[in-house]
C-alpha cells in the first residue's frame, strides 16, 4: 500500500515538472553571429534555466522553512560527539557504493582502503560510529557513479535543480539513480527505513553547512547563479580526486592595456622583458610560452 | 591467525601514537616569498581577531584594510567581469571598479571574520607561470579538522598580491565571474551595479 502511494507521489512530482518545464520553458540559445555569447551560454551550460530556478526558488523555500530548522534543531539536541557519530555512521553505509565505483573508475588503491576502513570501523568502530581508520590515517572519501561516468568520459549534461535534493545534472542524476542499486540496503531494509535514513543524511549533511550557506546566501548578489557555480566546481574537484582544477588564465583583451604594453615592450631591452606582466595584455600566446 | 593479531596491535599502537603526536604542523620547507606573503597576512588576521577580540566595529574594518591592501581588486574585477568589460561604458566602468572592491572586501572582511579560533599552516607553494603561484595551506577548525584553502599570488614589482581564493578547488574568482555573467545575462550592466550598490550599502 504504501509503495502504491510512493508511486503516486512520484507520478505528482512528474506532472508538475512537466508543467514547470511548459510553462516557464528554456533559455533561447543566442544568435550564431555572437559567438562571444555562444561560448557564455555553452559555459553557464544550463538550457534549462527558467526551470530550473523556479524549482530552485521551492527548494529554497522548502529549506528555510522545514529542512534548515531541522537541521539547527538536530544541532541543538545531539550533542558535538553523538553529531559526528551519527555522520561516521551513515558514511559508513555509503561503504559498498564506495566501493563498487572505486573498482569501476580501476582505483585499486582506493577500493582497498575503502574495503580496509569498512572493515575496521564496522568492528572496531561500533558499528561505524567511530572512525577508527581515520584517525590510523586511512581518510575516507566519495566516489558516486555520477563521477564513475565522468571518469569514463561521459560529459555532465545539462545543468538542473532536482525538487528536493537540489542542483545536479544529467550525467549525475543518472548516477544517483545506478548507485540505488549498488547500496545493499535498497534491496534488504524496508522502504521506510532507506527513506529515513537518506532524511537523516539530508538533515546531518544541512547541519554541516549551516554557516557557510548562510554565508553564501548573504553576501551573493545572484544566489542561484552561484550555487550552480560552486556544484559544478565541487563535483569537478571530486571527479579529480582532488588534484587542483585547471587554472584559469587571468589576462584581459583590453586594447589600451595592449597598446600600452606593446609601447613598453619596444622600450626595454629583449631581457628585461620577461620581468614585465606580458599577460596583463590577454595576449594568449605569450601566456601559454610560459607554461 | 597470528597476523590477524599482530594488525590488531600495530592498529591501537598506531592509535596511540597518533593521539601522542599530532601530525598536522609539518610544512614543508619554505623558501618562497609567497610563502611568506601568505604567511604574513595570516598573522595579520590572527593578530586582528586576537587584538581588538570584542570590538566588531573595529575588527570589521582592520580586516577590510586587509583584504584591500592584500588582493589584487583590479585584476579580480576584470576577469570576474570577463567579456562584459568591453560592452561596458566609461562611466559604467568606473563605477564597476569602485563597486566591486568594496563588495570584495566586504565579502572577505566578514569571512575572515569568522575565522575563530583558528590556526593555519602553509604546506606548499606550487609556481604556475612567470608571476602567478599558488600557496596551499591548511585551516584547522576548533575541532582540529583540516580544510585546504590555497591562495592564487601574484608578484609585480616585488610586491604580492592574492588573485584568487580557493577553497577545498573551488575558486572564489570563478564563482564570481559566473554569478556576474549571470546577472549582466539577465538584468544587463546597470542591473549589476544596482545589485552591488545595493549589497554595498553605497547610496
Amino acid at each position: 500500500m504504501a509503495r502504491a502511494n510512493v508511486i503516486t507521489a512520484y507520478r505528482w512530482c512528474g506532472v508538475i515538472l512537466a508543467a514547470t518545464i511548459l510553462t516557464h520553458g528554456c533559455a533561447s540559445r543566442p544568435s550564431d553571429d555572437d559567438p562571444e555569447a555562444i561560448a557564455a551560454y555553452d559555459e553557464l551550460n544550463d538550457r534549462l534555466e527558467p526551470t530550473n530556478r523556479v524549482i530552485f526558488d521551492v527548494n529554497d523555500s522548502i529549506d528555510e522553512s522545514v529542512v534548515e530548522p531541522a537541521a539547527r534543531g538536530y544541532r541543538t539536541v545531539v550533542p558535538d560527539l553523538g553529531r559526528q557519530g551519527i555522520g561516521n555512521f551513515l558514511q559508513n553505509l555509503r561503504s559498498p557504493v564506495n566501493l563498487a565505483n572505486d573498482i569501476l573508475q580501476g582505483k585499486g588503491e582506493r577500493a582497498h582502503d575503502t574495503l580496509i576502513r569498512f572493515l575496521v570501523n564496522s568492528t572496531f568502530g561500533v558499528g561505524g560510529l567511530i572512525d577508527v581508520a581515520s584517525a590510523e590515517g586511512m581518510e575516507g572519501h566519495d566516489e558516486d557513479f555520477g563521477q564513475t561516468l565522468a571518469v569514463w568520459g561521459v560529459g555532465e549534461g545539462p545543468y538542473f535543480v532536482i525538487p528536493l535534493l537540489g542542483p545536479s545534472n544529467a550525467r549525475d542524476a543518472t548516477g544517483l539513480v545506478v548507485d540505488t542499486f549498488f547500496d545493499p540496503l535498497t534491496f534488504v531494509a524496508p522502504f521506510v527505513v532507506s527513506l529515513s535514513r537518506r532524511v537523516v543524511d539530508g538533515v546531518d549533511q544541512r547541519e554541516e553547512v549551516l554557516e557557510a550557506l548562510e554565508e553564501i546566501k548573504g553576501t551573493s548578489i545572484d544566489y542561484y547563479a552561484t550555487i550552480r557555480s560552486l556544484y559544478r566546481q565541487r563535483r569537478e574537484n571530486e571527479i579529480r580526486d582532488g588534484e587542483p582544477p585547471p587554472f584559469p588564465d587571468i589576462s584581459f583583451d583590453d586594447e589600451f592595456e595592449e597598446e600600452f604594453v606593446d609601447e613598453l615592450e619596444k622600450d626595454v631591452a629583449p631581457e628585461e622583458v620577461d620581468d614585465i606582466d606580458v599577460e596583463e595584455s590577454g595576449d594568449k600566446d605569450s601566456v601559454s610560452s610560459l607554461d | 591467525m597470528r597476523i590477524y593479531r599482530l594488525n590488531v596491535l600495530l592498529v591501537a599502537l598506531g592509535f596511540v601514537a597518533l593521539c601522542l603526536f599530532p601530525t598536522h604542523g609539518r610544512a614543508m620547507a619554505e623558501t618562497e616569498p609567497a610563502a611568506a606573503f601568505i604567511r604574513s597576512l595570516g598573522d595579520r588576521a590572527l593578530d586582528i581577531l586576537r587584538i581588538s577580540g570584542s570590538k566588531k566595529v573595529e575588527r570589521r574594518e582592520k580586516f577590510r584594510s586587509l583584504v584591500s591592501t592584500g588582493f589584487d581588486l583590479e585584476t579580480i574585477g576584470k576577469f570576474v567581469l570577463g567579456r562584459y568589460w568591453q560592452t561596458a561604458t566609461p562611466e559604467q566602468r568606473d563605477e564597476y571598479l569602485v563597486l566591486f572592491p568594496e563588495f570584495i572586501v566586504d565579502t572577505y572582511a566578514a569571512r575572515f571574520d569568522s575565522y575563530a579560533g583558528e590556526t593555519f599552516e602553509v604546506v606548499q607553494v606550487v609556481p604556475i607561470d612567470a608571476r602567478d603561484s599558488i600557496v596551499n595551506t591548511n585551516i584547522f577548525g576548533a575541532d582540529g579538522t583540516p580544510f585546504r584553502v590555497d591562495y592564487r599570488v601574484r608578484r609585480s614589482d616585488n610586491e604580492f598580491k592574492i588573485v584568487d581564493v580557493l577553497v577545498e578547488g573551488v575558486s572564489l574568482l570563478v564563482t564570481h565571474r559566473s554569478e556576474i555573467a549571470s546577472v549582466v545575462n539577465r538584468e544587463g550592466m546597470n542591473g549589476l551595479l544596482a545589485k552591488l550598490r545595493e549589497q554595498t550599502g553605497t547610496p
